[in-house]
């Protein structure tokens, strides 16, 4: 269901900057795409797609 | 109708954007000043349509993140750099809302409702404008964002459709529509 807020009170740009954070950014993007480049990552979603794989594939 | 002066950019801080852009793209250090320029803009696209602040700082954060890694991938074809990256904010938000089971909010300014209700009547009372906020919710979601991003945030058809994935005509035509949705939901209540 969708909540109308009507008049709400928006914080101020000052607030708004003081909450920027772009070394918390550059973080993250570094933590994430540390985990899409090890092969660890991989590995592991390869071989479950392949239990899976077989799984539905072969028969009981 | 205000100017959105992040949106409609000079040549000269166009040409400087995309300057910035294509060094961003080797490294996302240099990533930072587009940070700066449009945090605000995008966190504030966020808050209207959520009720919860920290949610909102998050979700903002979680689309720079986005925007940096897709980074490599943005081609300059006309559509402003912020259409790219209020794209990535909604594709993020719903995301959010299908995780999280958080409710879908819109904020409207009471001048935004009486433009609004001036489509409909010629004098409107505070009872119509009760109506007028029952009946929003029935529309579909995206009839809402586009009466949302035209009425309440005062968006050009431009810029709608760039956001929206729409031609300028297009979103022109679907907002018209989405309003006689509305003004029938209203005259049925």
């Amino acid at each position: 269901m969708i909540k109308i807020l009507v008049d709400r009170q928006e914080p101020n740009a000052e607030i708004i900057r003081s909450r920027q954070d772009f070394k918390g950014v550059l973080k993250s993007y570094e933590q994430q795409r540390k985990l899409f480049h090890n092969p660890w990552f991989f590995g592991v979603v390869g071989f479950s797609c392949l239990i899976l794989s077989l799984l539905v594939l072969l028969p009981i | 109708m205000a100017m959105n002066l992040l949106y409609h950019q000079s040549p000269i801080r166009l040409e400087e954007e995309l300057r910035i852009i294509e060094k961003a793209k080797i490294n996302p250090v240099h990533f930072g000043p587009l940070y700066s320029r449009y945090h605000e803009t995008i966190f504030r696209y966020i808050f209207r349509r959520i009720d919860d602040i920290e949610a909102a700082y998050d979700i903002t954060s979680q689309v720079f993140v986005k925007a940096i890694g897709a980074l490599p991938k943005f081609e300059y074809r006309g559509v402003p750099f912020s259409s790219w990256l209020f794209r990535i904010a909604k594709s993020e938000l719903y995301q959010f809302f299908r995780d999280s089971k958080a409710r879908r909010t819109v904020s409207i300014d009471s001048v935004r409702i009486a433009e609004v209700m001036d489509e409909f009547l010629d004098d409107h009372s505070e009872n119509d404008r009760e109506r007028l906020l029952k009946v929003l919710p029935l529309l579909k979601e995206d009839q809402l964002q586009l009466i949302e991003m035209r009425f309440f945030e005062k968006r050009s058809f431009r810029e709608i459709g760039e956001i929206t994935g729409l031609t300028e005509n297009n979103a022109k035509v679907k907002t018209f529509r989405a309003l006689i949705k509305l003004k029938q939901l209203f005259n049925k209540k």
